[in-house]
């Protein structure tokens, strides 16, 4: 591996985001904080950026950059910056463990929205702001971001993107790497601003209507109320998010093919007509369900419609205590967890293409069992898979099922019941937040001891970078000078 | 003596070639007319034409007559059987050429049960070759006699270096028991004397003991680091015996292989061993491999071209070794010097295998050859004698030994004991001795005297 490369890049990205820590600081000033954490924003800004410099002044980018890189420089970059963005919470006080505030930024980041905060009302504006930015840029991604800002990006940057963009297939925009992130992050902000304003139109308040459009935009999750968004107790808010999170959940390269005026395309793509149709089939399912326990039919369905987008999604925000609804709902809401959204959108989980293209392996398999000689071809998005897209699409499935048993057990030393241990896996690894059980939507991770708190952070950053460039990471051969 | 030999391709028409000069009869038979054609018209043999296995064919070339059958057709298969019908027939000595991996493994079970005298592989001999070269990373060649007890390598006098302008009597000052027995200079190989001054991009041959050389290296400038990685380009016969080898060597090692088939069945065979399909003769590919990092690059790819061009890259990175396949060799002799270091050629590796064994074979008068090699291009010869009573050299003083130009008795062997023989030293009965020189035709010990 060319380790030169991976610190050049790293370095870069440690300056730029020295740059994005000063936004909380205006919101800081605003406010008119206490000078401590204005001290600690401009602290951890200065910190970040005078490693970067004086990392990337002896090193110049020599030498190549290709598949092994880019995956270490996602990896590392995403533990990197969920330690610097903990910083302002350790210095300013308001999150004084280092831990805690390491589990907080890595969860903002992997737009996850779980949380070690039991009361989230007690932190400062800034200090709210900057952890819903955080589920901004983790969203589409940080090195996303930096290929979109940097001046000159090499054709080589295109392993980082591969790395960072979830989803098992990953296709350029435009024939311009910069380009593709650029229009990406325009599309992106476009449609928070636009969440924002709808918000706004329906009477939130500004600060809150912005880290609400943050949460639903990187489909993250954290809320500046106790009880996410139950307290607004508004049906405009919570129709407004519901979609807001069920469109931040589509590939974002619908939305430029719909763009450059692709609109067929778009409706007849294969991934989009599986995401609409497990979406409105768990909504009629969990109405129908909850309906049937002595709830109102529009109470039912506003409910359901709220908790499906946000779990599907993986985004976390909570109007209800799903913890309390039936079983059968609360297995569809499990089975929603896993599923996760598009693959080249901000949402977590094992992604619908995924698990479209496991069901046609499964249907595929069984022909074949019945018919020995019949050959068989798996197709998607009306184009015959190649057989290594399939193995690695359901080798993907054979890793997580791993990762995720290895991770319940080591955790399930803390836990009460199989329901919440479960759960905290799954809400940790699909990026979703709020499990249930005692870690359902109204309570939080606090309750775990250290050691596991950095066990989850690496899980959630597992979750966002699909398991495999972490697992690279901790892969002795990969850092030999020769691999 | 009566040879024949069934496969007139690339090393047939060497062995046709240096045998007959040597005074053997031989019979070829090959398969296509034309070709037999041309090689009957080159040199002074008779031939038949059909195919080698086939007992008619054999009957009419005598190889019931023959001393020596040697199979070298393409086919395995037919070599083996070929080998087998003129055992039966009655041919003294037979020779088969095997490549084939899966028949290699059980090397001795095939020549003891079906009574072939040698079995060679030119691909095992080759590999066994660079794994030496690997070895010994000082030498650009390094060819072992009695054992492993004496070596000749072969390093390159480099400019600005602490051999360069020095003459061989300042040299055996310098660096005592180790002896320069050849030197290649511009396309030219010649037997150095005294006063002999080497210069810059000499190739020379250097021979001694293995702890001689070590402090000769040490002294001269020329010791290097062990070789620690290899990165093997192509993924052929070579390189699965290769692999083996410098597995067992510990040596860390990267395949790379263009062909996917060939790729996937190298990684079912070693599965510790890295194996990349791609193209080794992209540079941004081999960039991607780190090619760099690696202290050993050996290309093997079947193209005797890219080869020369992966190695060419790779000398440019300032790989420590850098070992090149070349199949035709009169390639490099348009190249020129061009900083290849160490070329391994199969062909002429096998085809001295040969010739080292029909020697063997040679002796009428009293002592024989034991090892062959040859060396510089093929320009030179080292071949390690067995000394009988009857021998005209025993007991005579070496100075007063009348011998031919162009010829160094480089050592004597004297009941495990090396000497390293001066004018007053004489050759006993019993004794073993290594001689230089760039005659070829040598036989027999006596064959130095004019």
């Amino acid at each position: 591996m060319n380790k030169r490369m991976v610190r050049y890049v790293l370095s870069r990205i440690l300056q730029i985001f020295g740059v994005l820590v000063l936004l909380p600081l205006f919101v800081s000033l605003l406010y008119q904080e206490p000078l401590r954490n204005q001290v600690s924003f401009l602290g951890t800004a200065a910190l970040s950026s005078a490693i970067g410099f004086s990392l990337s002044r002896n090193s110049v980018s020599v030498g190549g950059m290709y598949a092994k890189e880019g995956f270490v420089i996602v990896s590392v970059c995403w533990v990197m910056l969920s330690f610097f963005g903990a910083l302002p919470f350790v210095l300013s006080g308001e999150i004084p463990s280092i831990v805690d505030a390491f589990f907080e930024t890595a969860s903002g980041f992997t737009t996850t929205g779980a949380s070690i905060l039991n009361d989230v009302e007690v932190l400062s504006p800034s200090m709210l702001f900057w952890r819903s930015f955080t589920h901004l840029i983790g969203g589409m991604g940080v090195l996303v971001f930096a290929l979109a800002v940097l001046p000159k990006t090499e054709s080589e940057s295109v392993h980082i993107m591969k790395a960072e963009v979830p989803g098992p297939v990953f296709g350029k925009l435009v024939s311009k790497l910069s380009s593709s992130a650029r229009i990406l992050y325009v599309i992106y902000l476009a449609m928070t601003a636009a969440t924002i304003l709808l918000l706004l139109i329906g009477g939130l308040p500004l600060f809150d209507s912005v880290l609400l459009s943050f949460g639903a935009a990187g489909t993250g999750g954290f809320a500046l109320r106790n009880g996410s968004i139950a307290p607004y107790d508004s049906l405009y808010v919570e129709t407004v998010l519901g979609f807001a999170m069920l469109a931040f959940g589509v590939n974002f390269n619908l939305y430029f093919m719909l763009l450059s005026k692709h609109v067929k395309e778009v409706f007849t793509n294969e991934e989009l007509r599986w995401y609409l149709s497990i979406v409105a089939a768990a909504i009629l399912l969990i109405t129908a369900n909850l309906v049937g326990t002595s709830q109102g039919l529009w109470t039912a369905l506003r409910d359901s419609f709220f908790t499906v987008s946000s779990v599907v999604t993986t985004t976390g925000y909570s109007t209800a205590d799903f913890g309390q609804w039936p079983l059968f709902s609360r297995l569809i809401l499990l089975v929603l967890m896993f599923v996760g959204g598009m693959a080249g959108s901000t949402s977590g989980g094992i992604k619908v293409s995924r698990i479209a293209i496991m069901a046609k392996t499964a249907v595929a398999e069984l022909k074949r069992t019945s018919y020995p000689n019949r050959v068989v071809s798996v197709h998607f998005e009306e184009k015959a898979l190649d057989t290594k897209t399939i193995r690695s699409v359901v080798n993907y499935l054979v890793v997580y099922v791993f990762v995720f048993a290895v991770i319940l057990l080591l955790v399930s030393l803390e836990m009460p019941d199989f329901i919440s241990a479960f759960s905290t896996v799954a809400a940790t690894i699909n990026n979703i937040g709020p499990g249930m059980g005692v870690v359902g939507p109204l309570s939080s991770f606090s309750l775990y001891s250290p050691l596991n708190k950095v066990l989850l952070s690496f899980t959630m950053i597992m979750g966002r970078l699909e398991i495999f460039p972490i697992l690279i990471l901790f892969s002795p051969s990969i850092w030999r000078r020769r691999a | 003596m009566n040879i024949v030999i069934a496969g007139g391709g690339k090393v047939g028409e060497v062995l046709c070639r240096e045998l007959s000069i040597e005074g053997n009869d031989i019979v070829l038979i090959e398969k296509k007319p034309d070709r037999l054609e041309r090689i009957i018209n080159k040199n002074d043999i008779t031939g038949l034409a059909g195919n080698g296995a086939n007992y008619d064919n054999l009957v009419e070339a005598g190889v019931q007559n023959c001393d020596i059958f040697i199979a070298v057709t393409p086919e395995d298969e037919v070599n083996i059987i070929a080998a087998i019908i003129a055992k039966k027939l009655g041919a003294a000595y037979t020779i088969a050429r095997v490549r084939n991996p899966e028949y290699a493994g059980h090397m001795n079970f095939v020549r003891e049960s079906l009574g072939i005298s040698l079995m060679i592989n030119p691909e095992m001999e080759a590999a066994k070759d660079i794994s030496k070269v690997i070895r010994f990373p000082e030498a650009l060649s390094v060819e072992q006699f009695v054992n492993g007890k004496v070596s000749i390598v072969e390093v390159e006098v480099k400019s600005r270096g602490r051999l360069a302008d020095t003459s061989l009597w300042q040299f055996r000052q310098e660096y005592g028991d180790v002896l320069v027995c050849a030197v290649a200079r511009n396309n030219e190989t010649f037997i150095p004397s005294g006063d002999t001054v080497l210069r810059e991009n000499d190739r020379i041959f250097v021979t001694g003991s293995r702890k001689d050389l070590t402090r000769f290296y040490r002294k001269s400038g020329y010791k290097e680091e062990k070789i620690r990685s290899a990165l093997i380009v192509g993924g052929g016969r070579v390189a699965y015996y290769l692999i083996r080898m410098l597995s067992e060597l510990k040596i860390e090692l990267k395949v790379i292989e263009i062909n996917h088939e060939k790729a996937q069945r190298l990684s079912e065979a070693f599965p510790r061993t890295v194996i990349i399909e791609g193209d080794g003769t992209d540079q941004e590919f081999l960039k991607e491999e780190r090619v760099d990092q690696y202290d050993s690059v050996v290309s093997l790819t079947g193209v005797d071209e890219e080869n020369i061009l992966i190695s060419l890259y790779a000398a440019s990175l300032g790989t420590k070794k850098v070992i090149t396949k070349v199949s035709r060799t009169d390639l490099l002799r348009i190249l020129g010097n061009v900083g290849l270091q160490s070329i391994i050629t199969p062909k002429r590796i096998i085809a001295s295998e040969i010739i080292r064994f029909v020697r063997s074979l040679g002796n009428t008068r009293g002592s024989n050859v034991e090892a062959l090699f040859r060396i510089a291009d093929n320009e030179v010869e080292a071949l390690q004698f067995h000394v009988k009573s009857e021998s005209k050299v025993v007991g005579v003083p070496l100075k007063r030994l009348e011998t031919k130009q162009n010829l160094l008795v480089a050592y004597i062997i004297r009941r495990h004991k090396l000497i390293f023989p001066s004018g007053d030293d004489s050759i006993r009965a019993g004794d073993r001795v290594i001689v230089v020189t760039t005659h070829k035709t040598f036989d027999d010990i006596d064959d130095i005297l004019k």
